[in-house]
Formats: C-alpha cells, sequence, structure tokens
C-alpha cells in the first residue's frame, strides 16, 4: 500500500519566494509518477516537502491516507535516492545498504538476505565488500537506489538519480528502475529535467513550470496533446513546431495565413479551426509530410537544413515569413539546400493554442 | 581535384603510447571531411599535425601536391578554430572577427564588408558592438567560428567546434553548418565523438579507434554497412544490437546459428560458419507472438516510451536487445515473445576479427 495526495501545496521561503504555488496530485498504488520541468520549477521542492526535508508552507500532503505535514521525515514511511547518491563513504557496499535495516532494528539474517536480494536485482552482487569510492558512478548510484529500496516504503522518492551518469549507464539504469519498480509494485515519485527520461518510464507526468502544474496525463496525452506552449515546447526534441496563425473572413472567403502564406481553411483539409482571428498551430516534426507534388493546400518554402542522423533524416524549411518548419523523415531521402520544397499537415495531429493565454484551444461543441 | 588535401602514412609516437598508427586519407577541394572517433582516437593529434602546431614522428602532408613538411604553421594557410573559443577579452566582437584581417593590413572598407557578412552569416550580426563577457556561450562560439572563417585559408580545420554548447543550441548549429560550409565553398575537416554531427555534416566520415582508421566513407555507407563492429556500435542510438553465436554453418537457403543449444535458422542470406556475431537495429525487427521464419526467442525484460514508439528490451539467453515497436503493443515484464528479424537489415561480423561479412544477397 502506497499513495500520496498533495492538496494545494505551497512553498513559501522566507525570502517571499514562492517555489511551489498550490500543487494537487495523487500518486496511486503501484504508480510510478515523473515530475518533469526546467530547473528551478518547484519540482524538487515538492518532493523534499514528501519526504518532509521542508516545511509545507500551505496545503497538506496525505500519505496513505494521513496528514504528515508535522510527521518527522523518519515516522513519514518514505525512502529516498539523490542524484549525489550520498553513501557512507567507510561503509562498504553491503553496510550502505543495510543501514536503514539496522536502525530499524530487523534481524541480521532477515538482513543479509534483504540486501542480496536488492543487490542481485540491481546487479551489484559482485560489489557488496567494495567501498563506494572503488565503485563507478553507476554503481554508486545502484547502490544508494538498493539503500532505497531495500526497505518496504510507502512511497519511494528519487530525485534526478540519473544525472549524473554517462549516457549508456542512465539508458541502462533507467530500463532496470523501471522493471523493479513494476515487478515490485511499488508507487514511486521521480523527479527528472530529462525529458526523455519522464516519457521512457513513467506511468504519469507532472510537468512544472515557475512553481505551477502545467499539465498532469500519461506521456502519451503530454506528447500527443500538451496543454499549453510551455509543455509543447519542454517535450520532445526535435521541439513541436509553432506556427502563428490569422484566420480572415468575409465576402466568402475563410483564409488563414501562416507562415507568410494565404491558404483557403477549405484547401488546408483539417478536421476543425478555431473561430478566433489569431492563434498558433502546434505540430510535431514528424506529422509534417513532404511531398514533391505542390498542392493549394500545402505549405511551400526552401530547404534551410538537412541532416541525415542515422535512423532518420531531419529537414529544416524556411517559409516565405522566415519561419522556420522541422521536418522529420525517413532515412533515404535526400535533398539539397535552398531547394524548394512542400509539405502538409497530418490532419488528425494538428493542435491549436491560444496567442496570449497559450493554452490549449479546444473545439465547442 | 579529388586530392585537393592528402594525408599520407602519418605516424606520431610518444615514448610511451603510439599517437597515431599510419593515417591516410585526402579530402577533396570545398569537401567536409569528418574524424569521427572516441575520445584518445587520434582525431586532435591529426589535426594539429595537419595545422603545424603538432610534429609528425613520419609521414606527409600534401595540399595540392605540395608537401607540407617543415613549414610553420603561420605559413600553411591553414585556419582553425578550438573548443575554448579563444576571444581576445577586450575586444568587440566585431574587432574579434576582424582581428586576422587587420594583421593583413586590409583597408578599413573591406574588413567591415568581410566581417558584417562573417556575422550576418552566423547570426550574430546583432551583437557586434559587444564584449565577449557580455555574450552567450554560443555566440562565444560563434564568435570564434567567424574569426577562424574569416581567413583566406585553403583548409579549416574545426575541433569539437560546438561540443561545448548546449544540446538544443549544438542540434541548430549542426544544421547551420552545412549551410555555412556551402555558402563559402571551402575545405573543411570537422573532428568529432558526436555521430549524429558526423552523419549529418560530412561528405566523407574517417573512423579512428586507437590511432588507428578503421573506415572510411560516406555517411550512408558508415551506416548501413559498417566494416567492424565498432563502427556498427559507433554510429547508432541506441547502439546496434550484437548477439555472438558460438558456432554457425550453412543450412538450405540460408544458415544456422548456434548460441547455448539454441538453433536459430536464418534465411535468405549468404552462407557464413564458424563462430560469428549477429548485429540488427532495433527498428529493422519486430515483435510477434507466433514462430515463423527468421526470428528470435525472448522474454520482456522492460519496454519504455520513446516519442511515438515503444522500445522494448528483450532477453535472448543473457543479451538484452532492444526492438522498436508500435506504442499500442502491450506486452508485460517476462512475457515470451518473437523478434522477427530482416534477413536484408542483417550484420555478420567475424566472431574473432570483428569484421563484417558479406551475407546480403
Amino acid at each position: 500500500m502506497g499513495t500520496v495526495e498533495l492538496k494545494n501545496v505551497w512553498k513559501i521561503y522566507d525570502n517571499q519566494f514562492e517555489a511551489v504555488k498550490g500543487i494537487s496530485a495523487t500518486i496511486n498504488d503501484g504508480e510510478f509518477i515523473s515530475l518533469l520541468g526546467p530547473s528551478g520549477c518547484g519540482k524538487t521542492s515538492t518532493l523534499r516537502m514528501i519526504a518532509g526535508l521542508e516545511k509545507i508552507s500551505r496545503g497538506e500532503c496525505l500519505i496513505d491516507g494521513i496528514r504528515v505535514n508535522d510527521l518527522d521525515p523518519g515516522d513519514r514511511n518514505v525512502a529516498m535516492a539523490f542524484e549525489s547518491y550520498a553513501l557512507y563513504p567507510h561503509l562498504s557496499v553491503f553496510d550502505n545498504i543495510a543501514y536503514p535495516l539496522r536502525i530499524r532494528k530487523v534481524p541480521q539474517s532477515e538482513i543479509a538476505k534483504q540486501v542480496d536480494a536488492v543487490c542481485e536485482s540491481l546487479g551489484i552482487s559482485e560489489y557488496k565488500d567494495q567501498l563506494p569510492s572503488s565503485l563507478s558512478g553507476g554503481a554508486q548510484q545502484r547502490t544508494g537506489l538498493a539503500r532505497a529500496l531495500v526497505r518496504p516504503a510507502s512511497v519511494y522518492l528519487l530525485d534526478e538519480v540519473l544525472s549524473h551518469l554517462d549516457a549508456a549507464e542512465r539508458t541502462m539504469l533507467r530500463g532496470e528502475i523501471r522493471r523493479v519498480q513494476k515487478l515490485m509494485k511499488l508507487s514511486a515519485l521521480f523527479v527528472t529535467h530529462d525529458q526523455l527520461e519522464a516519457l521512457a518510464m513513467s506511468d504519469r507526468i507532472i510537468v512544472m513550470n515557475n512553481g505551477e502544474l502545467q499539465q498532469i496525463g500519461t506521456p502519451e496525452e503530454i506528447y500527443d496533446t500538451p496543454e499549453n506552449l510551455f509543455v509543447a515546447g519542454f517535450v520532445g526534441e526535435p521541439a513541436m513546431n509553432i506556427f502563428s496563425a490569422e484566420r480572415h473572413r468575409g465576402s466568402g472567403q475563410d483564409i488563414l495565413s501562416i507562415g507568410g502564406q494565404e491558404i483557403t481553411v477549405e484547401e488546408l483539409e483539417l478536421p476543425w479551426i478555431p473561430d478566433q482571428e489569431k492563434f498558433m498551430i502546434g505540430i510535431r516534426p514528424k506529422n509534417l509530410l513532404l511531398d514533391s507534388a505542390q498542392n493549394p493546400g500545402m505549405l511551400r518554402g526552401k530547404v534551410h537544413t538537412f541532416e541525415m542522423l542515422g535512423e532518420y533524416t531531419l529537414v529544416s524549411v524556411e517559409l516565405a515569413s522566415g519561419e522556420l518548419a522541422f521536418i522529420t523523415a525517413d532515412t533515404g531521402l535526400h535533398m539539397s539546400l535552398d531547394e524548394p520544397v512542400a509539405f502538409s499537415f497530418k490532419p488528425e495531429k494538428v493542435l491549436f493554442y491560444d496567442a496570449e493565454t497559450t493554452s490549449r484551444i479546444y473545439l465547442r461543441k | 581535384m579529388s586530392k585537393y588535401l592528402e594525408i599520407r602514412n602519418l605516424v606520431k609516437k610518444y615514448p610511451k603510447v603510439k599517437g597515431l598508427d599510419d593515417i591516410s586519407f585526402s579530402c577533396a577541394e570545398g569537401s567536409f571531411t569528418v574524424l569521427l572517433g572516441p575520445s584518445g582516437a587520434g582525431k586532435t593529434t591529426t589535426v594539429n599535425i595537419i595545422a603545424g602546431i603538432l610534429q609528425e614522428t613520419s609521414g606527409d602532408i600534401l595540399c595540392r601536391g605540395a608537401s607540407l613538411r617543415g613549414i610553420p604553421p603561420q605559413d600553411r594557410k591553414i585556419s582553425m578554430v578550438f573548443e575554448d573559443y579563444a576571444l581576445y577579452p577586450t575586444f568587440s566582437v566585431y574587432e574579434n572577427i576582424a582581428s586576422p584581417l587587420r594583421a593583413r593590413k586590409l583597408s578599413q572598407a573591406e574588413i567591415d564588408e568581410r566581417v558584417k557578412h562573417m556575422a550576418n552569416l552566423l547570426g550574430i550580426e546583432g551583437h557586434l558592438d559587444k564584449l565577449p563577457s557580455q555574450i552567450s556561450g554560443g555566440q562565444k562560439q560563434r564568435t570564434a567560428l567567424a574569426r577562424c572563417l574569416i581567413h583566406d585559408a585553403d583548409i579549416y580545420l574545426l575541433d569539437e567546434p560546438i561540443a561545448h554548447l548546449d544540446a538544443k543550441l549544438r542540434h541548430r548549429m549542426r544544421g547551420e553548418f552545412k549551410r555555412i560550409h556551402k555558402e563559402l565553398g571551402k575545405t573543411m575537416i570537422y573532428v568529432t565523438h558526436d555521430y549524429r554531427e558526423a552523419l549529418a555534416l560530412a561528405d566523407n566520415i574517417v573512423v579512428l579507434n586507437k590511432g588507428k582508421i578503421v573506415q572510411i566513407g560516406s555517411p550512408d555507407e558508415l551506416f548501413s554497412h559498417p566494416k567492424t563492429i565498432f563502427v556498427a556500435t559507433l554510429l547508432g542510438e541506441p547502439p546496434m544490437n550484437l548477439l555472438e553465436f558460438e558456432d554457425s554453418n550453412p543450412v538450405n537457403g540460408g544458415i544456422a546459428l548456434i548460441r547455448k543449444e539454441t538453433r536459430t535458422i536464418i534465411k535468405g542470406v549468404n552462407p557464413v560458419s564458424g563462430k560469428v556475431i549477429l548485429g540488427f537495429r532495433d527498428f529493422t525487427a519486430s515483435l510477434q507472438q507466433e514462430a515463423d521464419e527468421n526470428f528470435l526467442e525472448g522474454t520482456v525484460y522492460v519496454s519504455e516510451l520513446v516519442e511515438d514508439s515503444r522500445v522494448f528490451s528483450i532477453m535472448v539467453g543473457d543479451d538484452l536487445v532492444k526492438v522498436l515497436a508500435s506504442r499500442n503493443l502491450q506486452l508485460e515484464i517476462n512475457q515470451h515473445v518473437y523478434i522477427k528479424l530482416d534477413p536484408q537489415a542483417l550484420h555478420f561480423f567475424d566472431g574473432t576479427t570483428g569484421e563484417r561479412i558479406a551475407t546480403r544477397l
């Protein structure tokens, strides 16, 4: 059993800085949730308030249904792993991992069994007798994770635990953390600034910026339908294209000007288009389709950059307005710089955003 | 002319280690050559010798047929940009870019025209009056590049010029580089450890490892026909899946691969025999529940969402391989699956030497 409920939680520091502004969210039992955002967005403050390492300024935090605002960290039944590993340098890997069991007076025979099991699942059995300083960063972080996972906790709080590792080790360990979490049905909150990690590992993602919650959803929802332009720009690499658009109606005409070009709404063949005069169009690079034909409903431009990147090719097209459209295509495509090209939108993948509020515009039914 | 710059049998010996071991390649006029390899491969040593700031032990460098041996760096008509920018802190961006031209006593009007052209090309025209301390890392790097490229040189040497930038800026500059090269039409040698930069920019890639050339080829050749396991795993993310088989032998219409008492039949490839390593990229295979032809067996280790696909890690024996699938595919951890292989997308390498074996029909 492990659930966390945040109810309108604020963190206001002594200098009046509002690090977290009214976050409400729930971690369900057995769920892996990522807190994703750029540095300074309030994600670590949020995690530290759940852990009890920061006081909650306003609002409530419930763990397993019990209000923990006034409980010490040790009384909250949470386990934590840190970016900096925070291992005891004079203790062996075994003793580091055994530490939380020893302070809870678990019998010696039981300690050995549990430490062995967690070492096995994190692939560090061979290092048990070594000191942390003799290990690679990856093995040290595995030790840090093992120390968190060795005892049953309501929720496991993982603070940027992959950030210090090299790319290969990071990719490897993120898969293993997810595997262990799923097999053991653990509830986990994972803080990261890396959108790739959040998409790869999570059941749901909480996106934060400037202390405010931007969106909560499954990785698919966050990737497919970002709720505002911040999420749209933060998740996905190469980033989502954002074009400004203006709709002109009158005297039998219904025209959209986009990228310095005027296209009739009819020719665009989109399922719907917002009524308002000014808005933004968001579409991912893989949902723009390059075409050698130049049909009336297409945007036209010339190739600005062309990059074969192995599994795919990245093309940027300079539009009449000077804006760049980024398009990913299959390999095997060859284009010259400055070559004229046209492309269309995958109609069902087009998103609309309000130019003022940056929020997503929905079809009004 | 195809051999504008020719590197012949370059050797660099250090007291304890060999720096370069018989490096030979050539660059056509106006071409973009990338030296690609991990740290310690000899990339920087090679360009430093070309620049003349490091002395070769033996070998020769010819530019337009004439040896550069004995010619001091400043007389080589080679311009170089360094990873750490090396800007003059008290000079404006404009004066930093203009400094090579000032040394040559060009007229103010000509200097002005050329500095502005270069600043435009690199997108720093709005920062010409600022000091290096007042601009961002990306702008400093562009300033250093502009100063390098404003020289009238025969060869431009670019040693990890964008390695210090953050990922977003690096990706943007990577695309811009090709435009800059096209615009200037100069012969450039670019050093990187990032395979995507190499694929995106190069006419020709020279892959180096431990002071030796491993393969020379176009981006397409290197990605689709890596000559060794080293090249196969250097290019691609995730790296190419590799599985070692203790033995193999021809069977009717294909080959049998043997590892730890399991026998895998691959049809539609030329025969191989003995110890081999099978390689395939994650997007060339698929997962299915039934066995038919050309498959491997395994169990699901974990799955991850990658943009709008799902990447499955599959445990095959004691090895993990990755397979790209539709993100709608739902498989449980430890579930048994078959990996369907495409014979035309398989790579075979000699189990002992790691060299490529031609198997495609």
